[in-house]
Formats: structure tokens, sequence, C-alpha cells
């Protein structure tokens, strides 16, 4: 006479540990996936950045490359839009920490 | 560089100082064209043959290049022979103010576009007969190095400005903007920069006399001459020194209308002014406010 087949009780109690285990394997897989899916997601940008820094191996100037140097979007740089900006009538501006001038 | 390096961070920080020092009296050492055991002078030397050079010259000389190409040839790093022919060969402050006629006649740039950097071997070969100038460039990419280097050190607010190209990172010890004035009198201005860099080209300084011909130091490409232009400086505001010093050459070289043109096109802010003292205002440069009656 088999106990695992006799017992309800026994047998409901190796069921709910054999779905806990799938569980845990399930949330494992999981998390390995994600891990997996993340780290080719990174190589990915990784690539991509490298790709665009160093060019074709041989970069002749006279060859055609993307057009990148200048952020065309506007960003990277900023004014203070709430901040007065004076010209000529320099008097009650804020004193000037540095000068961008012919150099 | 033939220029002084300003770093303003807080005190705490000050012995980063001397990081910055050291970074750009390295890149001096290496880029000036007017020290012939420089590396650059070296390589000048040896036009028409490929020439091993090291990580910061191919890396400098690749983004020269870049900037060329971005601008069309506006900004052209390979016209050192053709400062040298203007009278241009050697550091600004040793420079007589009042020089001999020109001997040879005028010859167009645009040779950047047969320059070769291969990056397997790290060589340049530069067109006979041409040099590399890398001034303008160099100070732009050494001030962004130099904020990098900051930065990297942890200081949270700097400003590096090498003779006015100049990049800003965090913010100023009250907080807020970067105030910098721009421009040259009459007509200067104030302006709130809170991040990014500003970099100036223009006339103001370094004019010489060569025989009887007035010469300023932004050779057009085109001609191989001075710039004729009715500009008399470009500021451009951009993400880093490096770009804004070569927007703001492009700009002066193209002149008043197509520079405006070019600074809208590539999404930089600008100040133009011409010689007669009326300005443009490009992109989201800041309008000043009504001058004083």
């Amino acid at each position: 006479m088999s106990t695992s087949s006799a017992d309800p009780t026994l047998a409901r109690r190796r069921h709910l540990a054999r779905v806990d285990h799938l569980k845990r394997r399930i949330t494992i897989a999981s998390v390995a996936g994600f891990a997996a899916l993340f780290a080719l997601a990174a190589q990915h940008v990784v690539r991509g950045v490298t790709g665009t820094a160093s060019g074709s191996t041989r970069s002749d100037a006279s060859t055609g490359a993307p057009r990148t140097f200048f952020d065309q979007s506007g960003g990277g740089f900023s004014f203070d839009d709430a901040a007065p900006t004076f010209s000529q009538d320099l008097g009650s501006a804020p004193p000037p920490v540095a000068q961008s001038s012919v150099s | 560089m033939g220029t002084r390096v300003h770093v303003l961070l807080p005190e705490r920080h000050q012995a980063a100082v001397l990081a910055v020092r050291e970074l750009f009296a390295n890149w001096e050492l290496r880029l000036s064209r007017f020290l012939p055991d420089s590396e650059l002078s070296r390589l000048n030397a040896r036009a028409g043959q490929p020439v091993a050079v090291s990580r910061l010259l191919f890396r400098v000389a690749g983004v020269a290049v870049e900037a060329a190409r971005a601008t069309e040839g506006a900004f052209d790093p390979v016209l050192g022979s053709q400062q040298v022919r203007i009278g241009y060969d050697r550091s600004f402050d040793e420079m007589p103010r009042v020089g001999p006629a020109a001997k040879a006649p005028a010859t167009a740039g645009g040779a950047w576009r047969d320059a070769v950097l291969d990056e397997p071997s790290r060589t340049i070969t530069l067109p006979q007969g041409c040099a590399l100038d890398l001034g303008g460039i160099a100070k732009g990419m050494a001030v962004d190095a130099a904020i990098d280097l900051l930065g990297s050190r942890g200081v949270d607010g700097a400003l590096v400005s090498a003779g006015g190209d100049l990049a800003v990172w965090g913010a100023p010890p009250d907080g807020g903007a970067w105030p910098v004035l721009v421009g040259t009198r009459p007509g200067v201005q104030v302006v709130p920069l809170v991040r990014g860099a500003l970099a100036t080209s223009g006339i103001a300084r370094r004019t010489w006399r060569q025989g009887t011909a007035a010469r300023h130091h932004i050779v057009d490409p085109r001609t191989g001459e001075p710039v004729e232009s009715d500009l008399y400086e470009v500021t451009v505001a951009a993400a880093t020194c490096t770009t804004a010093e070569a927007g703001a050459t492009a700009a002066f070289v193209l002149g008043p209308r197509r520079g405006a043109d070019f600074l809208r096109r590539n999404g930089l802010a600008g100040r133009l002014t011409r010689l007669d003292g009326t300005r443009v205002l490009v992109g989201p440069w800041p309008s000043p406010l009504p001058e004083a009656a």
C-alpha cells in the first residue's frame, strides 16, 4: 500500500511542495532571463557607443561619416531664463566671473 | 596655447587645480605648432608619410577632422601652412606686429579631406606641404577634458576658461547661473550660463600687418587669406567647449547671414557682432535688458 496515494494530506503536502518548488524555479528562471536580457541590452548599448566613437577601422578623412558632431537638438547647454541679462550698462549687472572673449 | 587658463572652483577642491595645470601643460607640449619639439610639429615636419602618433594627438586630430566635416570645411584644421604664410609662424606674443610681405601666393584650404587617420596603426598621414593647426579646437577640448577631470574628482561646481573659451560644471557657490561677460566694448553683455560652454572667435585680438596688408588669425579656407567679413566677433553656446569653438570659427568664416543659418541648423545659440556694432542673436541666446537711457 502506497502511503502517498493512501494519505491525502501527505499527497497534498507533496503537491504543494512541488508547486512551491516550481514557483521558485520559475522565479529563478525569470530573474536569470531578465538578467540575460539586461546584459544583452547593455551590450547593445556599449556596442552602439563604441561603434559611434571609433567609426570605421580606417578613418580616412575623405570618407563620409554620420554627422553627429553637433547636438542638433540644441541640448547640453542652457541659460537661466529667469535671470536678467545685461548689455552695455553693467552697473546693475551681477559681477561676471569670467569673460568669453576673442583669444 | 598662448593663452591664460582660469579655473574657478570651491576652495576645498583647490588641489585639483594642479591636475588641471598639468593637463594643459601636457596638451601644450604635445599639440602646439609653435614648439619645434612638440609631437604636432614632428608630425607636420613629416607631411606626406604616415606618422605614428600618441592617443591624444590621434584623438584631437580625429575630432578636428570631424569638426571640418560637420561644418563642410568652414572649420579647417589643416591651415597651418597658410597661417605661416601670413606671418603667424610663432606664438602671438613673440610675433612682430609689422612684418615683411608674404613671399608666396595664397593657397586654398580643404586638405583635411586628404588627411588619412588610420586607427589600427594609429598613424596620421598629412598631405604633402600641409600642416595641422589644432590651436582652437585643442583649447576647447582641453577645457572639456579639464571639466571632466574636475567632475571625476568630486568637484561639484567649476568653471574652466582658456583665453575666453570656457565651460561650466555644476552651479556656482551661490547657486543659480554663472554670470559670464561676452563681447568687447562697446556692446558687452553678461549672460547667465547654467550649463554648457561658450567660445568666441573674432578679430578683437591677434591682428598685425604683413607688408601693406592688415592680417588676423582666422583664415578663410576658400582663399587661404584672413577672412574678409563684416563680422567683428562671434560667441557660440554649445554643450561642449569643443563644439562651441568649432561653431564660432565656422560661423565667423561663413559671415553674418550664412553663419547665423549654420548655427540655427545645428541647434547652437550665438551672438554675432558686426564691425558696425549691430548684432544678430541666434537660437536661445538671451536677449539683453533694454539699455539704460
